[in-house]
């Protein structure tokens, strides 16, 4: 959640369901305005589409024609609520439509599907045809958090999900298929991922803890100005 | 100069000083303003930089955002206060959030102007003072600038400034006249500090946005009767200047806060908590507090007058507090 990068052009999560997609068509306003071809890619849930700034993000994204492309992770669960309760609607190409933007349902399983879908959609962007709402199609193994044991579903239907749709499976099974990658590629590329992460987690488990002025850091960029700054520091 | 075309002059000048300003908002092109401060100004700057936008406060205030985040200056303006209510989540959440939460690395140098208040008949959900609810929160700037002069000043400081401003109007101070400096001198008033708008030794009255012209009146009358009251002009409730305030208490050991929102959690009893705490042994009598009635409030002329803090009520504050001996009667 706390991950931004000025450098990479990444503008962090956003722990209030779908407040990323008005920020994201504002930077995408900030490309237009000055004339860059940067193209924003804006990834929501299910849960977003509830939400009024899912409706008003794609209302003006469209008469504005911001390069922007919006991604609907559909995984069917807005922590608990199960999709077909929350929406009126099965997909979300009628919301498209009701926007005047193009919309395309995409099997999120299938990594190549996801690929083709994109990629024109950033291109349709980039060439100031505004945005594309794409609703990717997937399911999300594990509960909400590391607290869910998700009772609002089957451990049937958890197991069919991880037996048959795993996309790395899938993905993995299609280039052996294709004679493009070998098994060997495969657990090496395996390996990899594993040492990253673990290093990752090693890196963060010998960081230093914050030290006790870091509290009130960064709470304005002129932080002589921040209130609690001026009394509670003297 | 009115106090609109102060505001109208502040953003004329920062767009022709920079590129990256731009202003947008609901009926701010074509109409020319809610409150006519943009008239004139997509005809001189066209719809690239004078923004009509839908009426759709949530998106266009998170689009402000993220126009901050991408590299622009944009002055949003929301048809009244009340409205930016259905924008809350994305000023509190995000504005004032993401620079903390990112570990400095984004910077929101955005303006929000709104204006506030009641007195025009405008009923109750167009007649509220809401900026104690954004003033209590740390990430935020909030300012109410209350004359022409001011509100020119600070509003180009709010355009040049790094981080979020909520920039609140009165819609009764629109049409009130100023001295302002002619067009093109350049000026500026900083955004954290409060004025000794009158100097007086017997009391201090702080106030701001419209109740400050209300409370000058008061000092007047006050002062017929031999009461020189010391007027503070807040101009910014978040940074607030306690160190003007504190100057002035340990001066006239006297406090009136004179304000147009609510009595309760509220700016004047944040401010009365502050001066307790830093200057309880200067004051020689409880504060008095001036405000609205605690009530929505009405939409009847007669209700509504009723509901508004006067000069009355702000004499009747001060002569509780003044002994008759202290100023010699």
């Amino acid at each position: 959640m706390h991950m931004w990068s000025n450098e990479l052009g990444l503008f962090g999560g956003n722990a209030i369901v779908a407040a990323q997609m008005p920020i994201a068509a504002g930077v995408a306003l900030a490309a237009q305005y000055q004339g860059q071809d940067s193209v924003i890619v804006c990834f929501f849930g299910d849960g977003a589409v509830d939400e009024g700034a899912f409706h008003e993000s794609l209302n003006l994204a469209s008469i504005w024609k911001l390069p922007v492309v919006y991604i609907c992770e559909n995984n069917q669960y807005s922590m608990g609520m199960a999709v077909e309760k929350a929406w009126a609607v099965d997909s979300l190409l009628p919301r498209a439509a009701a926007y005047n933007v193009p919309g395309e349902q995409v099997d999120g399983m299938d990594v190549i599907a996801v690929y083709e879908a994109v990629t024109p959609a950033v291109e349709r962007a980039r060439r100031g045809q505004g945005t594309t709402l794409l609703e990717i199609k997937t399911y999300r193994f594990r509960g909400h958090s590391m607290t869910d044991p998700a009772y609002y579903r089957t451990r049937d239907e958890e197991q069919k999900w991880r037996a048959t749709r795993d996309p790395i499976g899938i993905f993995e099974r299609k280039l052996l298929e294709l004679g493009t990658a070998t098994q060997a590629e495969f657990d090496d590329n395996d390996a990899r991922a594993t040492q990253v992460s673990e290093d990752a987690a090693a890196f963060a488990e010998n960081s230093p803890f914050p030290t006790l002025d870091d509290l009130y850091t960064d709470v304005m960029v002129d932080n002589s100005t921040a209130l609690s700054y001026r009394y509670e520091r003297n | 100069m009115t106090y609109r075309d102060a505001l109208r002059e502040a953003i004329r000048e920062e767009m022709l000083r920079d590129e990256r300003v731009f202003i947008m908002g609901e009926d701010i092109a074509g109409y020319g303003g809610t409150y006519a401060v943009s008239k004139g100004l997509f005809e001189e700057f066209g719809a690239k930089r004078v923004r009509d936008t839908p009426l759709a406060e949530e998106v266009i205030t998170g689009a402000a955002i993220g126009a901050a985040l991408g590299g622009l200056r944009p002055i949003l303006e929301l048809m009244t206060i009340n409205f930016s209510l259905l924008a809350s989540d994305l000023i509190v959440n995000s504005a004032a959030k993401l620079r903390y939460m990112f570990g400095g690395q984004p910077a929101v140098p955005l303006v929000i102007r709104m204006p506030g208040g009641g007195g025009a008949q405008r009923g109750a959900q167009h007649s509220q003072m809401l900026e104690s609810w954004y003033a209590h929160t740390p990430g935020l700037k909030v300012v109410m600038p209350a004359t022409p002069y001011d509100v020119k000043g600070m509003l180009k400081s709010a355009v040049r400034d790094p981080d979020p401003v909520l920039f609140i109007e009165h819609e009764l101070l629109y049409n009130i006249k100023g001295e302002v400096p002619d067009e093109g001198f350049e000026y500026t008033v900083p955004l954290n500090r409060g004025e000794v708008k009158r100097e007086g030794r017997h009391i201090t009255i702080i106030s701001f946005s419209r109740m400050l012209h209300v409370t000058l009146q008061a000092a007047e009358e006050l002062a017929k009767a031999g009461i020189e009251a010391e007027v503070i002009d807040l101009r910014s409730i978040r940074p607030i200047d306690i160190d003007l305030i504190l100057d002035s208490v340990k001066k006239t050991n006297r406090i009136v806060i004179a304000e147009e929102g609510w009595k309760y959690y509220g700016t004047g009893q944040g401010l009365a908590a502050l001066i307790y705490e830093y200057a309880f042994d200067y004051m020689d009598a409880p504060i008095q507090h001036v405000t609205s009635a605690d009530v929505p409030m009405p939409y009847s002329k007669v209700l509504e007058r009723a509901a508004l803090p006067n000069k009355d009520d702000i004499i009747k504050a001060v002569e509780a507090i003044v002994p008759p001996a202290l100023v010699g009667r």
